[in-house]
């Protein structure tokens, strides 16, 4: 379940690994590690941020922040700068939803 | 723990044996504890739909068979070792308070998250109950739990609940009475593994502590070792051991943990708490599934426009206004009615008693004084109803989510958003809700600047003044108001922020629960709380107050000169002369004297002695500030004609009405806030900042508007 510290590195140096806080709207992530800087990391553990776990970005607030997420079924809101140091691979296939919008869409990076 | 205790059952009567037993509801926040409390105990314990309602523990008792179990609800907790302020309330009671079972409230359709505390109370070894809570929402859902299974997998009674509908609470008091029933009898302990590594340390751990030459642990040695390797501090306060030897295994343990950390490169903390998570999803690969809804779920297609990224603000903003537009546009016609009734009831009073000191203290002392306050009710109703539906259908949790970011910027907190809307109702409780911000300064500082919301208790000084001077445009000058309290919230607090307090570290994680339908019930409950406590308060210190008051102002008499003190009062048009003559004796009374005395200070802002009479006396309550000038003008006037026929007598202008308002905004909280504020901040020094400044900020905002008024020809 756990990564090593290496397969961390080689996913990374793969281009795998984003900070969560890249994903745009609607892409989801699987979590891999989170990054030492993590004030949170072990609240955010306990929540169900653990490796494997799949994240999908709900979307983000009218000031672009915090960023709702969705995760065993549940949602919660970070900031960004606290979605940053949450190490996630982003799943390919982005999920394609009609959404009622109003707004642009996300313009994160 | 929880076993040593089994014994404390007590006799009771001599022949009844009565068992006694403490039963605590635990769970993660927002998962219905309380609903399931009011439901087990028929009490009105607040209930809302958002993570942290609850934040003191709160204790009823229930006879079932022939127990007698103390139920204790808890404020939410995600983990027994992470700590906001109510998490920390909710950890001690299990840990010092040892109660006998534990009823773990599971928010049904989020299991796999609620479990993951489970899994720290099976540690703990307490007897658990697990009510698996909001069935109703599972199955609609179309998840299928496999409860059976799972109470076998989890080594607990499982129990489908609907707390909303008090569904299932039958089978939850059987199950308390039988798990008490079996409180000896050795079950197999479910066992988390933490695999070899771990598991080989663990023991190396517990064999020191259980070294037959210590005491007895008061907790399991498996829970102490964990949390040794964890390495949370409050359990070493927790080993009965002597200080030398703790400080022998604290040492093995941290020995222990470096080892650990360097072996599998992740914090033993994070790796228990994975393992943790690898048990729940073990147990639910069989109990749980879960059929992928088809297009997007209700709560998601209500955010897409509540939090939407161009309407979220002004979405936010419009519920307000159409909350304060509300209170004032509806509130108004079950108002005159109130007036009309309080009208007859003066003019019956004074029809039946004959003229007299005992008359006018009916007239002038209760019926002016708590008579002018309780024609408010219906738009305090109104308000708290408002208030209640935001709470209630989940909306207050996007409400801290859309205005975190300017809140942080201000140096606040998203969070802080939540308690400031409860100061609409009322700031006692709004203080209380402070203990959801885990970090101290955001509290401090949320609980500097809640007085700043209009509270409703100031809300008769609004509808008063701004219906008076202002007929026409009275809602929006309210609402005017409000926005005005909250941007010197927000100025201040900013201000405050960098004045006081370092900018800590205080993330923004806060869960965003289902949207759900607020019930008649539980609404009327909070509309028939809210009208209790007014009652209580125009039964007690208003009119308390209204009646010292009028006896200020009735006393001492002025030396006769006309030879009878007494005025026709037929309710025709006092003539001026008669005024001057009753104003002068006013004047003349105690409460004349005191007016003299505080003259000065309000005289700059345009306000007559009166008004800084009835400001004074709003320190008490608010609301008395209207109760207190009902008593003043109506006793200058000695008529039964309304209070406001009487302001405008008196040659209070629309700027001087302005000027009031905002004073009544802004200044000193009332005592019982204040109370509040001591309280929740444990500091003197704090407590007297928040009079101090506000009190200035208050004449300061008046002086302006006053004085500004009249430079641009206004007054
Ligand atoms: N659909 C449904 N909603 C429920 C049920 N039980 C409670 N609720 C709702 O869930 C929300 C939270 O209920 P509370 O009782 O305040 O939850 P709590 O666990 O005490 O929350 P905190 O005090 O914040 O930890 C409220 O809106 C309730 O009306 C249920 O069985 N079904
Ligand atoms: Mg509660």
């Amino acid at each position: 379940m756990n990564l090593s510290s290496n397969e961390v590195g080689d996913a990374l140096s793969k281009g795998q690994g984003v900070p969560l806080s890249d994903l745009d709207e609607g892409e989801c992530g699987v979590v891999i590690r989170f990054s030492t800087a993590s004030k949170l990391r072990i609240r955010l553990r306990e929540m169900g941020f653990t490796p494997e776990t799949m994240i999908e970005v709900i979307r983000s607030a009218p000031l672009a922040d915090p960023i709702e997420y969705s995760l065993k079924g549940y949602f919660i809101s970070l900031r960004r700068e606290e979605a940053k140091e949450i190490i996630v691979r982003r799943i390919d296939g982005k999920r394609k939803r009609r959404r009622f919008r109003f707004g642009w869409r996300g313009r994160n990076k | 723990m929880g076993k040593e205790k089994g014994e404390d059952f007590a006799l009771v009567g001599g022949a009844v044996i009565n068992k006694r037993i403490r039963v605590g509801l635990a769970g993660n926040p927002n998962s219905g504890k309380t609903t399931l409390f009011n439901e087990l105990t028929g009490s009105h314990q607040k209930v809302g739909n958002w993570p942290g309602v609850t934040v003191e523990v709160k204790t009823g008792t229930i006879y079932y068979e022939d127990y007698e179990i103390e139920l204790t609800d808890l404020p939410g907790t995600y983990s027994i070792s992470t700590i906001s302020n109510e998490e920390r309330i909710a950890r001690d009671y299990i840990l010092d308070y040892c109660p006998d079972i534990i009823i773990q409230v599971v928010e049904g359709p989020n299991i796999e998250r609620n479990l993951y505390l489970t899994t720290q109370l099976i540690e703990l070894e307490v007897p658990l109950i697990l009510a698996l809570n909001m069935y109703d929402e599972v199955k609609e859902k179309g998840i299928k739990i496999r409860t059976k299974k799972l109470s076998a997998l989890l080594g607990m009674p499982v129990i489908p609940t609907v707390g909303k509908r008090g569904k299932g609470v039958k089978r939850l008091l059987e199950a308390v009475a039988k798990l008490a029933g079996h409180s000896h009898k050795p079950k197999k302990p479910v066992k988390i593994n933490y695999g070899h590594e771990y598991e080989g340390h663990i023991d190396e751990l517990i064999r020191m502590m259980n070294h037959p030459e210590y005491r007895e642990p008061a907790y399991p040695s498996r829970w102490l070792a964990l949390g040794l390797i964890e390495g949370d501090d409050y359990i070493s306060a927790r080993m009965h051991l002597s200080d030398e030897d703790r400080k022998r295994v604290m040492d093995k343990a941290t020995g222990i943990r470096n080892h650990l950390t360097n072996l599998y490169h992740i914090d033993p903390k994070e790796y228990i708490a994975d393992q943790r998570y690898g048990f729940v999803s073990g147990a639910l690969k069989e109990t749980f599934k879960h059929r992928p809804q088809e297009g997007l779920s209700v709560t998601h297609r209500i955010d897409d426009i509540l939090t939407n990224r161009i309407l979220g603000l002004p979405i936010l903003f419009f519920l307000m206004w159409l909350l304060f537009q509300a209170t004032f546009g509806l509130g108004q016609y079950p108002v005159g009615w109130i007036e009309a009734g309080i009208g007859f009831l003066s003019g019956l009073v004074s029809s039946i008693f004959p003229t007299g000191p005992v008359k006018d203290l009916l007239v002038d002392g209760l019926i002016g004084g708590v008579g002018s306050v309780i024609v408010f009710l219906p738009n305090i109703l109104i308000l708290f109803l408002g208030i209640s539906i935001l709470e209630d259908s989940g909306y207050m949790a996007r409400a801290a989510f859309v205005t975190d970011r300017v809140m942080h910027a201000l140096g606040l907190h998203g969070k802080s958003f939540v308690p400031m809307v409860m100061g609409f109702g009322c700031s006692v409780p709004a203080i209380m809700a402070t203990r959801m911000l885990e970090s101290r300064r955001d509290r401090l500082l949320t609980m500097l600047i809640i007085p700043l919301m209009s509270c409703s208790a100031r809300l008769p000084i609004y509808i008063l003044f701004a219906g008076t001077f202002f007929p026409n445009h009275a809602g929006n000058i309210i609402f005017g108001l409000y926005l005005f309290g909250i941007f010197c919230a927000l100025v201040i607090g900013r201000l405050f922020s960098s004045l006081f307090f370092h900018r800590g570290y205080s993330p923004f994680v806060m869960e965003l629960p289902s949207y759900r339908m607020p019930t008649a019930r539980s609404i009327v409950f909070h509309m028939w709380h809210r009208v209790r406590i007014y009652l209580k308060k125009m039964g007690g210190i208003i009119l308390v107050g209204s009646l010292l008051l009028w006896f200020l102002g009735a006393y001492p008499k002025p030396p006769d000169k006309s030879g009878s003190p007494m005025i026709s009062d037929n309710g025709t048009v006092v003539e001026s002369g008669e005024g001057l003559q009753k104003s002068s004796k006013l004047e003349f009374a105690f409460i004349g004297q005191l007016g003299r005395l505080i003259e000065p200070t309000v005289q700059p802002l345009g306000f007559d002695w009166k008004m800084g009479v009835s400001l004074l006396s709003g320190f008490v309550a608010k609301e008395v500030v209207v109760s207190s000038m009902g008593v003043l003008y109506s006793a200058e006037n000695h008529q039964s004609s309304l209070l406001q026929n009487a302001l405008v007598k008196s040659g209070i202008t629309p700027l001087v009405a302005v000027a009031f308002m905002v004073f009544s905004l802004l200044y000193t909280p009332c005592l019982a806030t204040v109370g509040a504020i001591f309280r929740e901040s444990g500091s003197k020094k704090w407590t007297a900042l928040s009079i101090i400044y506000q009190s200035s900020l208050a004449w300061l905002a008046a002086f302006v508007i006053y004085q500004g008024g009249k430079v641009l020809g206004l007054g």
